[in-house]
C-alpha cells in the first residue's frame, strides 16, 4: 500500500472511531467516502441494482450499529465489503435468484465476426450474467479500485494462492462462455 | 509457464484498477507490447472491467436517497432500543423490583385464601356400584362396522341406553336399559339397520 493510500485508510479509521461515538456528521462523510465500491461490489455480484440498493442500506446500518466491533485486523473497505458480503449471501439464500439472460443474439452462426466496441461491451455483459455466481464475485472483486489479491484473502478468509486459483479458474470459465457465445479466439 | 511469467498474468487485474506501483506498471506495460497471450488476456479482462464500470456506477442522487434509508434505520433502531432500554431499566430500581415481588405475594394470599383446600363432599358412584338388577334390564349387542360413534350416541342418547360394557375383541356391547321400557327398546334397536346382532342379556 502506499503513503496516499495508507493516509486514506487511517482517515476513514478515524471517522469510524467517531461514528462508533454516535458522531453522525463522520458516519456520513465515512459513508460518502467509502459506499461506491461497496456498491460496485455488489451490483457485480448481484447483477441487480435494487437488491444493490436494499443490501447498501442494510450494510450501512450494520457499519453504524458495529463500529465499535471493528478491531481494524482487517482493512476497513475490507471489512464493510465482508459485512455486504455476508448480508448478500443471506439475502440470496432466501429467495430462489434466477439470472435473467436475455434473448441475446446467437452469434455462434456467424462465423469470422468482427465485432465493434459497443457490440463487444454487450456480449460481455450477457457473458457476465451466465457466470456462475462464485466466477462472477471474484473477478468483481479483483477489478474493484485499487483492490488486491491480500485483500480479497483477507475478505474470503482463504490463503493468497487460493484467490489467484480462483481468479484463473473465473478468467478460463468467462472465456468459455465467450467461445460458446461465438466470440472467435481473435476477438477475445 | 515460467513465474515470472504466472506473475504477470496476476498483475492484468491489478494493472487494470491500478494498484501496481509506478514501476511495477512500467514493467507491465512494456510486457503487453511484446507478448501478444498477455495482452490478449488483457483485453478481455478490461473489456470485462469497461462492462462492469458501465452498470456499477451510482449517481449523487441515489446516494443521498440511499443514506437517508440508511439514517431511518438508524434512528428506528435507536429509538426502539431507548424504549426497550427503558422498559428493562425499570426492574432495575429496588423499589420496583420490591414492589412487583410484594403485588405478587398478595396476588398468591388472595388466591389460596379465596380457596381452602377442604374435604371433597362430593361423592361419585361407578357403574359397579350401582345395583341395577332390579331395574334395568342388560342387552347384548353388536353393531354393524360401517356404523360410526356419532351414529352410535345418535341411536342410543334419545332411548336412554347405557353402555355398561364393551366394546369387546368382537364388538360386542352390553348396554343397559329401563326395565319398563325393555320391549320397546329391544324392538326399536331390532328393527334398526344399524345393529348387526342383538339379544337379552341373561
Amino acid at each position: 500500500m502506499n503513503k496516499q493510500q495508507e493516509n486514506i485508510t487511517d482517515e476513514n479509521l478515524q471517522l469510524l472511531r467517531a461514528s462508533a461515538a454516535g458522531d453522525k456528521q463522520a458516519f456520513h462523510t465515512l459513508y460518502q467516502l467509502t459506499h461506491k465500491k461497496v456498491y460496485a461490489y455488489l451490483v457485480r455480484r448481484l447483477q441487480d441494482k435494487s437488491l444493490a440498493d436494499e443490501i447498501l442500506v442494510d450494510t450501512y446500518t450494520e457499519v453504524w450499529k458495529n463500529a465499535a466491533k471493528f478491531r481494524a485486523e482487517s482493512q476497513l473497505d475490507t471489512w464493510i465489503i465482508g459485512i455486504a458480503r455476508n448480508l448478500a449471501m443471506n439475502r440470496l439464500k432466501r429467495q430462489k435468484y434466477h439470472d435473467d439472460i436475455e434473448n441475446h443474439a446467437d452469434l455462434s452462426q456467424q462465423e469470422n465476426l468482427q465485432l465493434e466496441t459497443a457490440e463487444i461491451q454487450q456480449i460481455m455483459h450477457k457473458a457476465i450474467l451466465q457466470l456462475a455466481e462464485n466466477h462472477r464475485e471474484i473477478l468483481g472483486l479483483i477489478l474493484l479500485p485499487e483492490y488486491s489479491y491480500q485483500q480479497i484473502s483477507t475478505l474470503l478468509d482463504v490463503p493468497l494462492n487460493t484467490v489467484k486459483t480462483r481468479v484463473y479458474y473465473a478468467k478460463n470459465a468467462l472465456k468459455k462462455v465467450l467461445i460458446s457465445m461465438g466470440v472467435n479466439d481473435n476477438d477475445i | 509457464m515460467t513465474s515470472e511469467t504466472q506473475d504477470l498474468y496476476d498483475q492484468i487485474p491489478l494493472y487494470i484498477n491500478g494498484s501496481l506501483s509506478n514501476k511495477q506498471n512500467a514493467h507491465f506495460k512494456q510486457q503487453l507490447k511484446v507478448d501478444p497471450e498477455l495482452s490478449q488476456e488483457y483485453e478481455i479482462l478490461k473489456s470485462l472491467q469497461d462492462d462492469f464500470s458501465a452498470h456499477d456506477s451510482i449517481t449523487e442522487n441515489k446516494s443521498h436517497f440511499l443514506f437517508n434509508q440508511i439514517e431511518q434505520n438508524i434512528s428506528s433502531a435507536e429509538k426502539n432500543s431507548s424504549l426497550f432500554d427503558a422498559f428493562k431499566s425499570w426492574f432495575y430500581i429496588p423499589q420496583i423490583a420490591w414492589g412487583a415481588a410484594a403485588i405478587q405475594f398478595a396476588l398468591l394470599v388472595v388466591i389460596f385464601a379465596n380457596n381452602p383446600q377442604q374435604p371433597s363432599t362430593q361423592t361419585y358412584q361407578t357403574l359397579s356400584t350401582v345395583n341395577t338388577a332390579s331395574t334395568e334390564t342388560r342387552i347384548n349387542i353388536i353393531f354393524k362396522s360401517s356404523v360410526t360413534q356419532k351414529q352410535l350416541i345418535n341411536l342410543l342418547t334419545p332411548l336412554q341406553i347405557s353402555i355398561i360394557n364393551g366394546p369387546s375383541e368382537i364388538g360386542l356391547y352390553v348396554l343397559a336399559v329401563n326395565k319398563n321400557k325393555q320391549d320397546e327398546i329391544f324392538g326399536i334397536l331390532e328393527q334398526s339397520d344399524k345393529v348387526e346382532f342383538i339379544s337379552l342379556k341373561n
